[in-house]
């Protein structure tokens, strides 16, 4: 499903930034993985790079059979649309647009017929447990709502690849054990490849398997 | 697409209404401005045309000479083959004692012959004409158009209170008439009167305007001017009402030409206001925009999103635009009309009108502009990297692109502007682009480094100010060089463009200040007639004795102007006894000197011409000047060239005795009185007023009064330039203004993490002021050179390919003085407003905000 | 194409025996100018205009007149309402052509020519246009004999009259003429325009009595049928062949303001 091999990355800036050095690794179809560091490992730089939102300074990032390394900003863009979904920290969601239609977007954006697209947006909205806060705008739902509302966006395209971005940092231990357990949950029913940045250890311990990272290098990789 | 545009750009929209407001705003404004004028200006040019046409009715051809058609070449023309009927025609715009009556066009037919010209009737349901034999008999009988008679309330038998060249008049009202075909000419504020009675309500002598004359069937236009032609002889016009509207469009072409640059100012601007809005809102949304990315949107789709989000903006702005034009355009209408007439004495009153083609016009350049503006921001926006995007803070901490080869081209724009200033390679309308699109371009490309350089400099100034919020705004202005350089190029290319039109004009107004004090510079002024090009009075040739006679006069001067054509274009001939002139005048020659000037004039019978004239025709010293006069097609040979400015199509001058010889029309204009030295100025006046008592039309004004006079008619030429400064001075300022609303908008984080550390309110709202001011104070430096190259560029280049004239170059330093105080305090103010309620804002709820 | 030139001034016309028909009007008229020709005349006339809403205008002037049809010379002096006192009109026979004619305006101190083509514009407000003030001249018109019809009670002979191409351009189609048997008298005529079948206007003379020996109808009316107002004039002081004072019909004369005729 996804190998990493070799890949560095490299910020060029007033003073160079050796966000990762070095990291091979591979991901096999159906894996729920995390990826474990401190601050400023390198593992968000990571999870860009499987995403194809960045391109390594060095090295290949093979996503189902592509390499994203080699692909312009266009392809990987549309790769993207179909293949990899995002959950980020902080939600991203469009401040001005209902939960339904936030989740909407991305098949909007692939230019998905407008009766499937409700249908799969009613889908996705009831597999996270929001079916009846479908009209509220982001302001209006708690943290947790939100990221639901965030899953279920990641959820509609149907994308194998599911890369989750510390998705339950911003949240109280309570629903952030819910978020866990919805995301394991979604894990099991379908075939799913998830990868979640944390470095909370009981979000690693929902997952089968746990990277991890520090100042750039792949330093432990274990099976739980 | 369509979903992303009407759900995410749409809910964008309404959830942000005043910003979004406020870039409609900037399209609105440059399209409002640009339809206006436009539509003016056509209406203007149409309304010309329609009121000679119109007022022509059937007549085909029209008979004119300058200075008036004597009585007998009715007689000359009545039994000429071909021709089926002739009417003497009188025209003569009148202001009535009530003003708020607006001008009025005296129409003086002949009312036993007319009906072959106009379609109209004093009889039946058409008109009401009280009694016509009366109408005839009583020589203050007028017909009054009905719409103007109801507006003023008039009836059958009202007197009507005109103010004429003789003073005030009392006609009275014998008929009405129903506006259809002619009466609708200048918008139907119109009467009519016997031809007879307005030469002398009029003081025409025995002579019409024009005689118009209705060919028999089966004569073409051809024939019929030939047949004209050939028993009037070379000083008559013989035209078509088409040719004649055509030539007094080109009197006014110059006049009409600066408002092009007007509208396309204003456009330019609201481009810029476009541009400047959706590059802060790509700044807003970068967030919302990696979002998108990750999503799977590709960079084509983002620009598509924001280019389209312009579209509609464009046509909405586009729109409204127009509607708000479309209201404006009335008002500078009746401003430019005024101008025509006071200056040109050109008639003209119609209600302003966008026609279609306008309309289309308008709203596709708000669209165009809209899209010109966002094209930039979206390709940024477009091109952000998704993994930057979510990195708070590091886009607007990153320089702008300080790159080379951009500094290069800007500075090659800018040479290019100043190249094409001082050798121009074509000209018109299209070189006034070229260079205004060279400014611009070129501001658009160094502002931002050079923005940054200067903020550099001008920030730790701002912190020595005040510790505090002087400190604070300095740090926001280095640190956002991207938001800060948007500001500064608006204010530069806004000031730029107030500087270069105020200080043309300021020039332009000195050197005929200059001039006027070197050549007016005898002791009294006599006139006949308040309006210098157009004179609906003259003096009688004999009146010079009399005036000579008077005890105090050392010597008096008959000067008569006349309009005439040289090659198919008007110019201005002037006449005066040269030797007597020359004794008083210093003249600025470029060719030739007093010697073979007075030589030439008053000797052998040759003229001087101006400057202008010079540069228009391409004649000097060595060439003639051909010149249809009643005697015959008579070719002057230039004596000198000299600097003048007694008309924008160029002057020729010839000794009075030439002017007799060859027109012998011996009606002067204005005699210039020298006196005696030591000669009470007040009570020769005196004594002229006397003199004149009851008997002829006369203005006597000194030297003063005379120069004063004439500046207010030169102001009247400029004064939609002068209204354009102001319209552009209102941009600048809203330029300054919305991006300083839109900047403090985007700070309500900043500022709360600000309040957050422990600044206080006033602190944070005197921080953003004195940002503003900062702002302002960098537009203001880098727009001197621009302002001074576009007024340096107006006063020679565009000066020299429309009127034939080059400037010398005078600092607006009023201006910039007005301008250095101004500007700051606008820009305090728009900055201060909107910090009040942002620094009110909660802390916790302004760090939420994004 | 026909001018007649009834007006304002007497007209008269005279019939012969009807024969072949175009030759028999023409006789008719010969004969009728033949019997009513005078060296001048002279009268005072009142004119009432009654517009169509029944507003009435009256003015009053004096008029002479030398010659007969196409060589007459007419002079008219308005005298009454005050405010038009001194306005004249002066029109010149010009044998084969229209005439010339000029209306002189006391106020403005000159004369001023009526242009051919303006003879369609009423004269002074009236129902009369400046053609209708032309002397009635059969010279200038091709007429043929329509057959007999009554009017004002009298057998009258009923003539067409249409103008000659070449004998100046008139406004009118037609026009219809009745004129008495008895005295050859014109009493009636109906003037068509162009292209129109209906009349424009309709001129009736009345009160026909002999003064001086010679036929004349004191009162004129003419109607016009479009616009429903109506002109009269009533002619007093009636006298006939008094010698004219030389100069009387020149412009000279005509400038003279209150000339005393």
């Amino acid at each position: 499903m996804l190998r990493l091999t070799d890949v560095s990355k490299i910020y060029e800036g007033k003073s160079q930034v050796k966000a990762l050095t070095g990291v091979s690794f591979a991901i096999e179809s159906g894996e729920m993985v995390a990826v474990m560091g401190p601050s400023g490992s390198g593992k968000s730089t990571l999870l860009n790079l499987m995403g194809g939102l960045d391109v390594p300074t060095a090295g290949s990032v093979e996503v189902a059979g592509r390499d994203l390394a080699k692909e312009d900003e266009e392809s990987r863009s549309l790769f993207r649309r179909t293949h990899v979904s995002y959950i980020f920290q902080a939600y991203h969601l469009m401040p001005t647009l209902t939960a339904a239609q936030n989740v909407a977007l991305p098949l909007h954006i692939a230019g998905v017929p407008r009766k499937e697209v409700d249908e799969r947006v009613d889908r996705a909205l009831q597999e996270v447990g929001l079916g009846a806060r479908d009209r509220h705008l982001p302001d209006e739902l708690s943290g947790g709502e939100r990221q639901r509302v965030a899953i279920a966006r990641a959820l509609v395209t149907g994308a194998a690849l599911l890369l989750a971005d510390e998705p339950t940092g911003n949240l109280d231990t309570v629903r952030g054990a819910e978020i866990l357990a919805l995301l394991r949950s979604i894990h099991e029913r379908g075939s799913a490849t998830i990868v979640m940045v944390t470095h909370d250890p009981s979000a690693a311990s929902a997952c089968d398997r746990r990277l991890e990272i520090r100042d750039g290098r792949l330093v432990g990789d274990n099976r739980n | 697409m369509r979903f992303l545009l009407s759900t995410l750009s749409l809910s964008y929209a309404t959830r942000n209404k005043a910003k979004t407001f406020l870039t409609l705003l900037g399209v609105v404004v440059g399209v409002a401005t640009f339809s206006a004028i436009r539509g003016a200006q056509s209406t203007l040019v149409g309304g010309i045309r329609s009121t000679v046409d119109r007022m022509a009715g059937k007549a085909q051809l029209q008979i004119a000479m300058e200075g008036g058609v004597p009585e007998e070449l009715t007689e000359t023309i009545r039994e000429l083959p071909g021709i089926r009927s002739q009417s003497p025609v009188i025209e003569q715009v009148v202001v009535p004692e009530r003003g708020e009556l607006g001008s009025i066009l005296v129409l003086g037919v002949d009312l036993l012959g007319d009906r072959e010209m106009r379609d109209y009737s004093f009889e039946g349901d058409d008109a009401d004409l009280d009694d016509p034999l009366l109408f005839l008999a009583q020589p203050d009988s007028v017909a009054v158009a009905r719409p103007l008679a109801k507006r003023a309330g008039l009836k059958i038998g009202d007197p009507l209170v005109l103010k004429t060249s003789r003073g005030l008049r009392t006609v009275k009202v014998r008929g009405l008439m129903t506006p259809k075909g002619f009466a609708e000419a200048f918008g139907g504020n119109l009467i009519v009167m016997d031809v007879f009675a307005a030469q002398d309500l009029f003081a025409r002598g025995r002579r019409f305007d024009r005689v118009e004359v209705r060919l028999a069937d089966g004569t073409t236009l051809e024939e019929g001017t030939r047949t004209i032609e050939k028993a009037v002889g070379p000083a008559y016009r013989v035209e078509t009402p088409d040719r004649r509207g055509a030539q007094l469009e080109k009197l006014i072409t110059n006049f009409v030409a600066g408002f092009n640059i007007s509208s396309g100012f204003a456009l330019g601007i609201g481009t810029f206001l476009i541009f400047n809005s959706f590059a802060v809102a790509v700044n807003r949304r970068r967030r919302d925009i990696g979002t998108l990315r990750s999503l799977g949107a590709t960079p084509r789709q983002v620009m598509l999103l924001f280019l389209v989000e312009a579209a509609v903006l464009g046509l909405v702005g586009g729109v409204l635009g127009l509607l708000a034009g479309a209201s404006m355009s009335q008002s500078f209408l009746k401003l430019m009309e005024q101008t025509s007439e006071q200056v040109f004495g050109i008639i003209n009153a119609s209600e302003a009108h966008i026609d279609g083609t306008l309309a289309v016009q308008s709203v596709l350049l708000g669209l165009f502009a809209s899209l010109v503006g966002a094209w930039e921001p979206s390709r940024a926006a477009s091109r952000i990297p998704p993994t930057e995007a979510f990195a708070k803070g590091s886009f607007q901490a990153k320089r702008g692109p300080l790159s080379k080869p951009r500094v290069i081209g800007g500075l090659a724009l800018f040479g290019a502007a100043i190249a094409f200033t001082f050798r121009p390679p074509f000209g018109g309308n299209p070189l006034i682009l070229m260079v205004m699109g060279l400014c611009v371009a070129s501001v658009a490309m160094l502002a931002s480094p050079a923005s940054q350089a200067l903020i550099d400099r001008v920030a730790p100034f701002a912190a020595r100010i005040s510790p505090v919020a002087g400190r604070l705004a300095a740090d926001s202005l280095m640190a956002n060089p991207r938001r800060t350089s948007g500001t500064v190029i608006a204010t530069t290319i806004s000031i730029g463009f107030v500087l270069g039109l105020g200080g043309y004009m300021g020039s332009t107004k000195a050197s005929m200040l200059r001039w006027m004090h070197d050549v007016l510079t005898s002791d009294l002024y006599v006139r006949a007639s308040a309006n210098f090009t157009n004179p609906d009075s003259r003096f009688p040739a004999s009146f010079r004795e009399e005036l000579a006679a008077l005890s105090g006069v050392r010597s008096v001067e008959s000067y008569r102007g006349m309009r005439i054509t040289v090659d198919g274009e008007p110019a201005m001939l002037g006449t005066i006894e040269v030797p007597l002139m020359m004794k008083r005048v210093k003249h600025d020659f470029l060719q030739g000197n007093d010697e073979s000037m007075l030589r030439g004039l008053s000797e052998r019978g040759e003229v001087g011409v101006s400057d202008n004239f010079h540069r228009l025709h391409r004649a000097g010293v060595g060439d003639k000047v051909t010149i249809a006069t009643p005697s015959g097609t008579v070719s002057f040979p230039i004596a000198a060239v000299f600097r003048d400015y007694t008309n924008d199509r160029g002057t020729i001058f010839m000794d009075r005795s030439v002017f007799l010889r060859y027109w012998k029309d011996d009606r002067v204009d204005t005699y210039d009185v020298n006196l005696i030295s030591g000669a009470d100025i007040g009570k020769v006046r005196d004594e002229i007023r006397v003199l004149v008592g009851g008997r002829m039309p006369a203005l006597i004004s000194t030297k003063r009064e005379f120069v004063s006079e004439i500046g207010k008619a030169v102001d009247a030429f400029y004064s939609l330039v002068r209204i354009t400064v102001f319209l552009a001075l209102g941009v600048a300022f809203l330029g300054i203004v919305t991006s300083l609303l839109i900047s403090v908008a985007e700070r309500t984080r900043e500022i709360g993490i600000l309040k957050a550390l422990g600044a206080v309110r006033a602190q944070i709202a005197r921080s953003v002021a004195l940002e503003g001011v900062a702002l302002a104070v960098v537009g203001y430096v880098l727009s001197l050179p621009i302002g001074l190259l576009i007024a340096y560029f107006m006063e020679t280049t565009v000066a020299e390919v429309f009127a034939g004239w080059r400037m010398p170059h005078q600092t607006p330093w009023g201006l910039l003085t007005e301008l250095a105080i101004a500007l700051p305090l606008v820009s305090a103010l728009a900055a201060f407003v909107p910090a009040r309620p942002a620094a009110r804002t909660k802390v916790t709820e302004a760090i939420e905000y994004e | 194409m026909n001018r007649q030139g009834a007006g304002v001034v007497v007209l008269a016309f005279l019939a012969a025996v009807p024969t072949a028909r175009a030759e028999d009007a023409r006789k008719l008229l010969v004969e009728s100018e033949a019997r009513h020709r005078t060296k001048s005349q002279q009268y005072a006339g009142d004119l009432t205009v009654v517009a169509k809403d029944g507003k009435v205008r009256k003015k009053a002037w004096r008029s002479w007149r030398e010659g007969y049809a196409g060589d007459a010379k007419l002079l008219i002096r308005f005298h009454a309402p005050p405010e038009v006192k001194g306005v004249s009109f002066l029109s010149l026979g010009r044998p084969g052509k229209g005439p010339d004619q000029w209306l002189y305006l006391p106020s403005m101190k000159r004369e001023r020519r009526i242009a051919t083509q303006d003879r369609d514009a009423s004269f002074v407000g009236t129902d009369f246009n400046y053609e209708d003030m032309e002397e009635f001249d059969q010279s200038k018109f091709a007429v043929s004999l329509k057959g007999d019809e009554t009017a004002d009670g009298q057998v009258c002979w009923l003539i067409e009259a249409r103008p000659e191409e070449n004998a100046g351009k008139s406004l009118y189609e037609k026009k219809l003429l009745w004129l008495r048997k008895d005295i050859l008298f014109g009493v009636r005529q109906d003037v068509f325009r162009k292209g129109e079948k209906e009349p424009a206007k309709r001129l009736h003379l009345s009160d026909v009595q002999q003064v001086e020996g010679h036929w004349v109808a004191k009162a004129l009316e003419m109607t016009d049928l479009k616009k429903g107002s109506r002109t009269t004039i009533l002619l007093q002081e009636l006298a006939f062949d008094r010698p004219q004072p030389a100069g009387r019909f020149t412009l000279q004369n005509l400038n003279r303001e209150g000339g005393e005729d």
